[in-house]
């Protein structure tokens, strides 16, 4: 059962994030990328983590899809306006992503006897629920957990600076 | 000593000298004690002993001088220099955080508090529609080379099921062929290579440093050129020393051809540049290829060797744009031809300058060239030859591009246009280039030290 719902979403999630890059309009191109995440919040449900797929779900295909959907109407985007690369750089970058592509593939295929000891681990099953996963960062992880706080603070202050109007 | 840097951040500059200073002074409380009295702390995050105590010194003493040089930079907009300012601190943390790391996850948090601090600084003078460009393409590129970087992390996580530095070590050192998950690993490895060379700008992955360095703000371009240098090259030397050792004859021809081509394209390059960030750039390129040879050559005993040439190039750099900076200010322009005459017009700037850039070219008696010695001789101990011939070669091509702005400075004929310099300034151009020569003529006494 669960492996069938993990091909469906794997499909789903294929399917809409080839989508998202060949769709022409890009109010189309948005709303693609809200089934992608949904279906990548599915995967992340599938893997037990709750909170994160929770997360994945407020945070991506709410507040930040909100925002593209704002910028896009705001631009008023139209296919005129934008600029077309010449075939070179095109070809240039097919290439050089498949490239990447292949190395990465053939590199991972290599290990086909998956025996990652994450998923052997006997507190697996319950690793990725809110409880857990509050004890590990108020425990294990409380010093990564604080200091992502100046991260944050750095870059709101670089955000009230860029964007300050001069007076 | 991290929480007393937050805490006593506040939003004025004589503050924020006083928290580095105390920061600094806090950073060698256990100097005395033996090295490894001082386990890691915070469960296992974050770990002090004397070498973080060095490189953090290191870091927290060119700070200082940037937030005086940055104060003398911002006199004209006093209003932001408070916002700067905090933001130059943040990016401080993160360096440090960078380098006291001992779990990958802490290592990832300090690349991203120093690069999205960066990014912001790039792009922060917005009227200037290079700095603006310096801004995007820094921060495209950058999250791009993070994003690598976390991908190769979450590949490692899933074959070892850990990123704590030692833990890891542990689990490589009983690593052989017939453990599962090769593959995992070896990408996991190659990626987390990868997202450190873009940040320290290594060959093939330096396209961004050149138009970033020239389009951001001077002094953020000093900033980027010593601090954010240094923490990420130290970053990688720890990385590679405490936990990937073990798989040294896997990476070792990586890094040697990334050696290889960093030096090169560096020291070739830069002979071209006419604008002089795009030059230091290039040199920092080069610069880049130099401490790659000594991550490769030096192992984990003599890790002072690192620490000098670190020390040397910071200080040199600090005292080439604190020179450079007014003089681009008075100027109007950022070529090379606007150093024209500079000897007689500022003998104080020129001469700094001169010390600045020979120690850069590594002329014997500085600091430069100490540095190179010392990572030279590590190589050839390691028996690679190639290299050091190779970055011999690049060494004396160097000499050509430094010289060409002493031409500029002793040679040229000095236009009319006066170089404004405060005698505050000058004070403190002259306490940095004290210092270069006190690092450059005491090598032994400073490694022996540390």
């Amino acid at each position: 059962m669960r492996e069938y719902i993990f091909y469906f979403l794997a499909f789903v999630s294929i399917i809409s994030a080839l989508m998202v890059v060949f769709s022409k309009n890009p109010i189309h191109s948005v709303l693609y990328l809200v089934i992608c995440f949904f279906s990548i919040a599915g995967h992340y449900l599938i893997l037990n983590a709750e909170f994160l797929a929770v997360v994945h779900v407020i945070i991506y295909a709410g507040a930040i899809m909100v925002l593209f959907l704002f910028v896009i109407m705001l631009l008023n985007l139209n296919k005129e306006s934008e600029p077309h690369k010449p075939a070179i750089i095109k070809f240039a970058s097919v290439i050089s992503g498949s490239l990447l592509v292949l190395v990465l593939v053939a590199a991972l295929l290599k290990s086909e006897n998956l025996n990652l000891p994450a998923s052997t681990h006997p507190s697996m099953h319950s690793i990725g629920m809110v409880k857990d996963l509050g004890k590990s960062l108020f425990t294990d992880y409380l010093l990564p957990f604080e200091i992502s706080s100046v991260l944050f603070l750095s870059a709101m202050v670089g955000v009230v600076l860029i964007s300050k109007k001069e007076a | 000593m991290l929480v007393e840097l937050l805490g006593l951040r506040k939003l004025v500059g004589p503050v924020a000298v006083l928290g580095l200073l105390v920061t600094l002074y806090l950073n060698f409380m256990h100097w005395n004690e033996e090295v490894v009295v001082l386990d890691p702390i915070y469960n296992d995050m974050f770990v002090v002993n004397k070498m973080t105590m060095v490189f953090n010194a290191i870091i927290l003493s060119l700070a200082v001088f940037l937030v005086f040089m940055g104060a003398n930079f911002y006199k004209d907009e006093k209003k932001h220099w408070s916002d700067y300012l905090s933001i130059y601190i943040f990016a401080v943390c993160g360096a440090i955080l960078m380098i006291g790391s001992h779990h990958l996850l802490m290592t990832f948090i300090g690349i991203e508090i120093l690069s999205v601090s960066l990014y912001v600084l790039a792009g922060s003078n917005r009227t200037k529609v290079e700095s603006n460009e310096a801004g995007m393409k820094y921060f495209i590129m950058g999250a791009f080379a993070s994003g690598i970087l976390l991908f190769g992390m979450a590949l490692l996580f899933g074959a070892t099921g850990t990123l704590h530095y030692q833990k890891l070590n542990t689990f490589l050192l009983a690593f052989n062929n017939s453990t599962p998950n090769t593959g995992f690993l070896y990408t996991g490895m190659v990626l987390i290579l990868i997202g450190f060379f873009f940040k320290i700008s290594a060959a093939p992955f330096h396209f961004w440093s050149p138009d970033v360095y020239q389009g951001s703000p001077s002094i953020v371009t000093a900033f980027m050129a010593t601090i954010a240098k240094i923490a990420a090259v130290t970053s990688l030397y720890l990385l590679l020393n405490q936990v990937f050792v073990a798989l040294h004859e896997l990476y070792d021809i990586l890094l040697i051809l990334i050696c290889i081509a960093t030096i090169c394209i560096g020291n070739i390059l830069a002979i071209v540049q006419t604008n002089f960030k795009r030059m230091m750039a290039y040199s920092g390129i080069s610069h880049a290829g130099f401490m790659i040879l000594g991550i490769l050559a030096v192992d984990f005993n003599h890790w002072h060797v690192i620490a000098y040439y670190t020390m040397g190039y910071g200080f040199a750099n600090l005292v080439g744009f604190g020179v450079a900076i007014p003089v681009f200010k008075s100027m109007k322009n950022e070529n090379v031809a606007a150093f024209n005459g500079l000897f007689f017009k500022r003998p104080i700037l020129a001469v700094a300058l001169t010390i600045a850039l020979l120690s850069m070219a590594s002329i014997p008696p500085l600091a430069g060239f100490w540095g190179k010695y010392y990572i030279l001789s590590a190589a050839l101990s390691k028996d690679l030859l190639l290299i050091v011939i190779i970055a011999i070669i690049n060494t004396v091509l160097s000499v050509y591009f430094y010289f060409r702005i002493f031409v500029a400075m002793y040679a040229r004929k000095p236009d009319n246009t006066p170089i404004e310099v405060s005698s505050s300034y000058k004070f403190l151009l002259i306490i940095l280039t004290l210092i270069l020569l006190v690092i450059s003529l005491m090598p032994d006494m400073i490694a022996g030290c540390i």
